[in-house]
């Protein structure tokens, strides 16, 4: 039964909520994250405006609402006519908008040539429903559910979608253990790369002695190509507040440290803005919903630096330090921020606490594989039709992720290799997708899933120019802190950068891969320890790209200018050759 | 951000202001400079002296801290930015290409040199790739066409 607290909260959201969506009004609404916006989403708004002006439509409502995760159709425009179902529109330039509104509200013409679908079961004339459509139906949108539909940040518009229900069931009706118990029954593990059962690592906390207790909330998401936690803070900042409100009253947490990049300047200010309404609601701060429990969160905006997502490294920056790992024991548990108790997730992770509640254990573990449960967030990227970001249930065969939800090869190019878990995963050849999207099935073939970022190449990318890339990443990204990453990573780039002159030598692989094995053993964190395997990987897969240029002196895309291309090489077939 | 008219002073003046709004908070030293790069596009060199004055730290502290993370870009050559994304999905996407062309519009003798390139790590729009920023605005979909016309209009 939901408490009196949330029954007022939930009525008063109603009513806000009305105040957008009320059936009787056309409605429009713009998806503007910062990914939309850096192609015109905020063009496109101002375009809308100027143009109901013209078109003498007061009356119609306007509103910025979170990204739906198309990036590829951004901009995105959704209008619901009064009393009809909502409409999603793709690739609405600022150039298209006068014509559009014009036909959509004043000609009666839906304009299906530029419509994604329509959010209802059945479709409205030629205009077929979203849900069909094949990047749409194979998805399972549990952390995305609100993604395109609310205006991020506005508490009125989570609430009146559910939100908070499941921190009220759990602050009311549930002992911590027992949501401890919910979670780690549920199978929920971490989505930041280590897949550690999060009930578990909440049990360590309640061993701790008395006093303060933390959650860090792990917003780094430092690998290129990965941008799903971001999205979430863009898109449904709530979502997060109410995850970290529920594993804090589990773990008795006093403070939540929420570390994320300044630099994504549009998730901080809507995640700020989330917490002033939160705050106002009673929701975090002293007496959450009129408890016992009382809980702060800070937001800690931080600068680009890989080694600060990994979790030690991560408390010594919360604590305004240079983010350099911490020895492991004492782990975090015993010794972690400012020396109390500490946990950190990722911000995935909590995200699909109020989800897990929601559902009840035994529905959650339900979706999803044995080994791990729920859903995988991607972040689809690289050469491929559709980019953008999509939430699966684990164990989707990846063949199918690439084809129907990103769409094959851009311009029709056939892929060749998909890059996942970011520079510390691997890289598989697409006959090797044939498998399913699971974490622990992914890293046993050496491509790891880690965060979920998928980077796609297609037959015109040289690997060995692009695992070139991923190692001077990394060694950009070693702290330094200990010889075996420092030296290994920028021994690795020397070799590469002799084999892309056209200087390699027989052996330079087998040196790659011993260098590769000390790093493995001899590094003090996951960055060394992980980032010979991309690498590794490369060369397991694509051997005769790597025989190539190290003793063919040849690169078969053309990419490497300092070697033979194949321009070159059908210039040397049509020579006379007696 | 343009910083048209704007003059060193001038910009000195923003760091001190920016920075005495942190000038006691616990660690904060980080947050103040990050502010200071994300209003100026940069960080000015006078900021290590005026960062140490006015939240207490010593200089080679504020350097520390302005070498490890890639946010900070010291110094400024022209009055406009352009950053370049150079990470592995910006670059499968043709952010080579584009650097070089970039490169030739600022240098060539009929170029325009009133802008300063820079590489720069990835911001997580890689969904748009590749991009560049004109004055920390990002642009997605980038083509050297397009990016050509980007810097063609800077004055
Ligand atoms: C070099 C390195 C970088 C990491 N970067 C991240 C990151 O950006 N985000 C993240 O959540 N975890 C990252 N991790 C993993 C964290 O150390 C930690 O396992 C994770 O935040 C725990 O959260 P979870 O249990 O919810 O997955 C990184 C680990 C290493 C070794
Ligand atoms: S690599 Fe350029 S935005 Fe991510």
């Amino acid at each position: 039964m939901p408490s009196a607290a949330y029954t007022q909260l939930r009525r008063r959201s109603l009513e806000r909520w009305e105040e957008w969506e009320d059936e009787s009004f056309t409605r429009i609404s713009v998806g503007t994250s910062a990914t939309a916006l850096s192609v015109g989403a905020g063009e496109t708004l101002a375009a809308i405006i100027r143009e109901l002006e013209r078109l003498g439509q007061p009356d119609v409502r306007v509103l910025e609402v979170g990204d739906i995760g198309f990036s590829w159709a951004d901009p995105v425009v959704h209008i619901a006519l009064p009393r009809q179902p909502r409409i999603t529109y793709g690739n609405v330039v600022p150039e298209s908008v006068p014509k559009l509104l014009e036909d959509v509200l004043t000609k009666g013409d839906l304009r299906a040539d530029l419509a994604l679908g329509v959010q209802a079961p059945e479709a409205t004339g030629d205009i077929p429903p979203l849900d069909s459509q094949p990047w749409m139906r194979d998805q399972l949108r549990l952390v995305m559910a609100n993604y395109g539909h609310i205006e991020p940040g506005n508490l009125a518009h989570y609430v009146t979608r559910g939100g908070f229900a499941s921190l009220d069931r759990a602050i009311h009706e549930m002992a911590p253990q027992e949501v401890i118990d919910v979670v780690r029954e549920s199978g929920l593990r971490g989505r930041g790369g280590a897949l550690f059962p999060a009930g578990v690592k909440w049990s360590f906390m309640l061993n701790a002695p008395p006093g303060d207790r933390y959650l860090a909330i792990n917003g780094e998401e430092g690998d290129p190509a990965a941008f799903t936690d971001a999205s979430i803070v863009e898109n449904d900042p709530h979502k997060l507040v109410e995850g970290i409100l529920i594993a804090s009253y589990a773990m008795g947490a006093t403070r939540t440290f929420v570390h994320i990049r300044a630099e994504y300047q549009v998730a901080v200010a809507r995640l700020r803005r989330a917490l002033e309404e939160a705050e106002q609601a009673g929701l975090v701060g002293s007496g959450v919903m009129g408890t016992e429990f009382s809980h702060e969160i800070e937001i800690e905006a931080t600068g680009h630096a890989y080694i600060c997502g990994e979790e030690t490294a991560l408390m010594e920056s919360v604590e305004g330090k240079r983010g350099a790992p911490r020895p492991r024991p004492p782990f975090p548990a015993q010794y972690g921020i400012f020396g109390r108790p500490t946990t950190v997730n990722n911000v995935k992770t909590i995200a699909y606490v109020p989800t897990v509640i929601e559902m009840g254990a035994e529905a959650f573990a339900k979706i999803g594989t044995e080994n791990a449960s729920g859903t995988a967030m991607l972040s689809l990227s690289g050469h491929i039709e559709r980019p953008g970001i999509a939430e699966v249930p684990v164990g989707l065969n990846l063949q199918t992720v690439i084809a129907d939800i990103a769409g094959g090869g851009r311009d029709g190019k056939l892929v060749k290799a998909l890059q996942c878990g970011g520079p510390l995963g691997g890289i598989m050849s697409i006959a090797e997708a044939d498998m399913p999207t699971e974490f622990q099935a992914m890293t046993a073939k050496g491509s790891p899933l880690g965060s979920g970022g998928i980077l796609v190449f297609d037959q015109d990318t040289c690997i060995v120019d692009a695992v070139k890339i991923v190692a001077e990443f990394n060694e950009e990204e070693s702290c330094g802190k200990c010889f075996p990453c420092r030296k290994g990573t920028s021994q690795i780039v020397h070799i590469f950068e002799s084999i892309v002159a056209g200087h390699g030598e027989t052996g330079d692989l087998e040196k790659i891969a011993g260098i590769g094995q000390t790093m493995v053993t001899g590094s003090l964190c996951g960055l060394g320890q992980l980032a010979p395997g991309v690498l590794n990987n490369a060369v397991k897969y694509f051997p005769e790209e790597f025989a190539e240029h190290v003793n063919g002196k040849y690169c078969r895309t053309g990419t490497c200018s300092a070697l033979r291309g194949p321009v070159s090489a059908s210039e040397e077939t049509a020579k006379p050759t007696s | 951000m343009t910083t048209d008219g704007s003059t060193i002073e001038e910009d000195r003046r923003i760091v001190r202001e920016t920075l005495s709004h942190y000038s006691g908070h616990r660690g904060a030293l980080l947050m103040a400079l990050l502010d200071v790069q994300y209003k100026l596009g940069y960080i000015p060199e006078t900021t290590v002296e005026d960062a140490a004055e006015l939240l207490d730290y010593s200089h080679p502290e504020v350097w520390g801290v302005l070498t490890f993370y890639s946010d900070f870009k010291v110094g400024k050559e022209a009055g406009h930015f352009v950053d370049v994304c150079i990470d592995t999905p910006c670059h499968v996407g043709g952010a080579r290409e584009i650097w070089s062309a970039l490169e030739e519009a600022r240098k060539s003798p009929e170029g325009n040199p009133s802008f300063q390139l820079r590489r720069t790590s990835c911001p997580r729009l890689c969904s748009q790739a590749p991009l560049i920023a004109v004055d920390m605005r990002w642009h997605g979909r980038m083509t050297v066409e397009r990016a050509r016309e980007f810097v063609a209009g800077l004055d």
